[in-house]
């Protein structure tokens, strides 16, 4: 409960400036998207191995896409070396994107099937599902959740398979603060939990915080030094665990290209780099370095299309 | 007879003569044991340090490497990209652009803040998605 009350000390100095209108406050940012610039910033997609993505429209709502990965993945192991085994799928997918109904369609060539769907019930109302079926039993997940849009809240209710249950709930309390606070009931894990976060944001920065009964205390800041740079951080806590983590990188969005890089306390590097080669052609780099683990892990693609 | 005359001979020389004593007096000696400790541990130090100082310079180094040296290359590659197109715009003989870089020799930071907002909505339509 520490980063409400951070973020709390913060608020006079907006109301000061000018007259607030309680009645008048934006929609803040759906609860789960919480830290999405500090996740845009810290968390791209690493890879290791090739990868060549390709996206070809058929008219102006349905696309397909291709894709083709090969490189070592890692299995999860009990101890502490890390093993690899080369793999290799294709991808095939298709998209249908219309503003009010969205399907997503992925098939991999070992058997993985993902579907997402994301309609506009009414203006105030989206329903969403996600849906991931493998061919090995329990693996399968689905989750359906319903989004309102209130004028200055927005709330959620997720239902997954394994009797999950979940909903939350994002009110604007200031023109840049907003609070929001979920529970969770998971009925196959026999789990529950609450959760609060807190998001303060401005036009040159955003600061979030998010505390949760599982033990988890996850802080996030981010500051844009300018249009092309921004700087980000975040901590993570968790209690049960005893996992401290904390993290810092930059994201430049150049002309030609967007590099992210990302050092973080457990020793690990990790930089991305997508150059624009042509329109439509993106050559994509990434790097990443556990120097603890011993563990680096470099890729390359090539993005066709979009 | 040649064994017999060395067991002879052995007592003899391992009688305490003046240069073995001298030498055993030196090496049983605490001041040379200490220096050989002192020695053995620099030694040993040196040792450590050497090999600690260089794992952390290549930590640091291929941190280097990955963090900083691309960022170097793409800062470069993106302040000739905007050269060029000034260059072009001025040959062009634009007057607005022409007036720009005009301001960008007097002040480099002006005229790049004049350039950003077409830069990035063209980089944010690109990367958003």
């Amino acid at each position: 409960m520490a980063a409400p009350t951070s973020f709390n000390t913060t608020k006079p100095t907006v109301e000061t400036k000018e007259k607030v209108d309680y009645f008048n406050l934006p929609c803040p940012i759906p609860y789960e998207e919480m830290h999405r610039e500090a996740l845009m910033s810290l968390k791209p997609e690493v890879f290791e191995g090739m990868r060549f993505d390709f996206t070809k429209g058929i008219n102006q709502k349905f696309a397909l896409s291709h894709s083709v990965f090969m490189g070592p993945t890692e299995i999860p192991s009990q101890s502490s070396e890390t093993i690899k085994i080369p793999t290799a799928h294709y991808e095939f997918g298709a998209n249908y994107l219309d503003p009010k109904l969205m399907l997503l369609g992925r098939v991999l060539t070992d058997g993985r099937v993902n579907a997402r769907v994301k309609c506009d019930l009414s203006d105030n109302l989206i329903l969403k599902a996600n849906a991931q079926l493998t061919s090995e039993p329990h693996m399968s997940h689905c989750m359906v959740n319903f989004d309102y849009k209130g004028k200055d809240y927005r709330s959620q209710f997720q239902l997954g398979n394994g009797a999950l249950f979940g909903a939350n709930y994002i009110q604007s309390v200031t023109p840049n603060l907003s609070l929001g606070g979920e529970v969770f009931w998971a009925g196959q894990h026999r789990k529950s939990g609450v959760g609060y976060a807190a998001r303060y944001s401005t036009d040159k920065m955003v600061a979030t915080g998010q505390v949760a009964s599982t033990g988890i205390v996850a802080l996030s800041y981010v500051q844009k030094v300018s249009e092309k740079v921004s700087l980000a951080s975040d901590f993570m806590y968790n209690y049960m665990s005893r996992d401290v983590t904390a993290s810092f990188g930059y994201d430049y969005i150049l002309r030609q290209c967007r590099l992210r890089g990302k050092i973080d306390s457990n020793g690990c590097v990790t930089s991305f780099l997508e150059e624009r080669l042509n329109m439509g052609l993106n050559f994509i780099l990434s790097a990443e370095i556990d120097h603890r683990k011993k563990d680096y892990k470099f890729g390359f693609g090539l993005t066709v299309g979009e | 007879m040649a064994s017999q005359g060395r067991r002879v001979s052995l007592p003899t020389s391992g009688e305490d003569g003046i240069l073995a004593r001298v030498s055993n007096a030196v090496s049983q000696s605490s001041i040379i044991s200490q220096g050989k400790r002192i020695a053995s541990d620099t030694a040993y130090v040196t040792k450590k340090l050497l090999r600690s100082t260089g794992k952390a310079a290549w930590i640091a180094g291929t941190t280097f490497v990955i963090l900083v040296v691309p960022l170097i290359i793409e800062m470069d590659r993106e302040q000739q990209f905007n050269e060029m197109e000034l260059q072009q715009a001025s040959l062009l003989g634009a007057p607005p652009a022409a007036q720009q870089k005009f301001l960008y020799l007097e002040n480099p930071n002006l005229a790049k803040g004049g350039a950003a907002p077409l830069i990035n909505a063209d980089a944010n339509a690109n990367f958003s998605l």
